[in-house]
């Protein structure tokens, strides 16, 4: 079954926080196979990340 | 320049770190003025090391998190912090739960671009006060979310509520001040 790019975007912001269980990451990765644009807010959290980490040294 | 000097130096810089994460002027002002005069205090155990910037600012990041927890327990979660659902970001989507404005693909580049660099610290200025915080406890300060929780006495529904209410407002807001340019 297929989750929603409303679920997704949850889920990946969770990921950035938690280990997802096993079939929620499958899940996921199901979505970011065919969906541009959460493989974009996937990249988009990652560069957020690194870009925070960065900002203030 | 005598040690002090350098340190005095700093202060502007560690000024502006301290407001963007406490959202408060004063407390800000507080937490620099504690970390300076820790840092006087203990000229020598900063003798060897190379940085005074990254020496001072791990001081004052302790201060921060003093302070963040004092503020906590005084004062509530007020107004859209204060929300423990995500209601407000079903906005974002169609019925269908698809993006109404879909992301986009961000230039690999963007960390070394100055503007992006601006333009987040902007849009950090614009989440309100304790999403911004949150977020920047777990993406700057590097905590745990369940530390987080704790500290803000909280729970771990409403802190990733938090976190993903700053992550979507981010986006779009560099979306929008940056790549929209």
């Amino acid at each position: 079954m297929m989750i929603s790019c409303k679920e997704a975007s949850r889920l990946l912001s969770q990921a950035m926080d938690q280990h997802l269980p096993l079939w929620q990451r499958a899940r996921l990765r199901l979505h970011l196979a065919i969906c541009d644009a959460c493989a974009n807010f996937s990249r988009q959290l990652k560069l957020l990340r690194r870009a925070v980490a960065r900002l203030y040294d | 320049m005598s040690f002090r000097a350098d340190i005095e130096a700093l202060r502007p810089y560690l000024l502006r770190y301290a407001s963007v994460q406490l959202r408060n002027r004063e407390a800000a002002e507080d937490a620099v003025q504690e970390t300076l005069v820790a840092a006087l205090s203990a000229e020598s155990s900063f003798a060897g090391r190379s940085n005074l910037r990254t020496w001072l600012t791990g001081i004052l990041k302790h201060k921060i998190v003093d302070a963040i927890r004092r503020s906590s327990r005084e004062r509530p979660l007020e107004g859209v912090d204060g929300e423990a659902s995500a209601e407000d970001l079903e906005a974002l989507f169609d019925k269908t739960g698809h993006w109404r404005d879909a992301p986009q693909a961000w230039p690999e580049k963007a960390l070394e671009d100055k503007q992006f660099l601006q333009a987040l610290d902007k849009c950090l200025a614009m989440l309100p006060a304790r999403t911004g915080q949150v977020f920047l406890m777990r993406e700057h300060l590097g905590f745990e979310t369940g530390d987080i929780c704790k500290e803000l006495g909280i729970t771990a529904t409403h802190c990733w509520v938090l976190l993903y209410r700053a992550r979507m407002a981010l986006r779009e807001c560099l979306e929008k001040g940056w790549l929209g340019r």
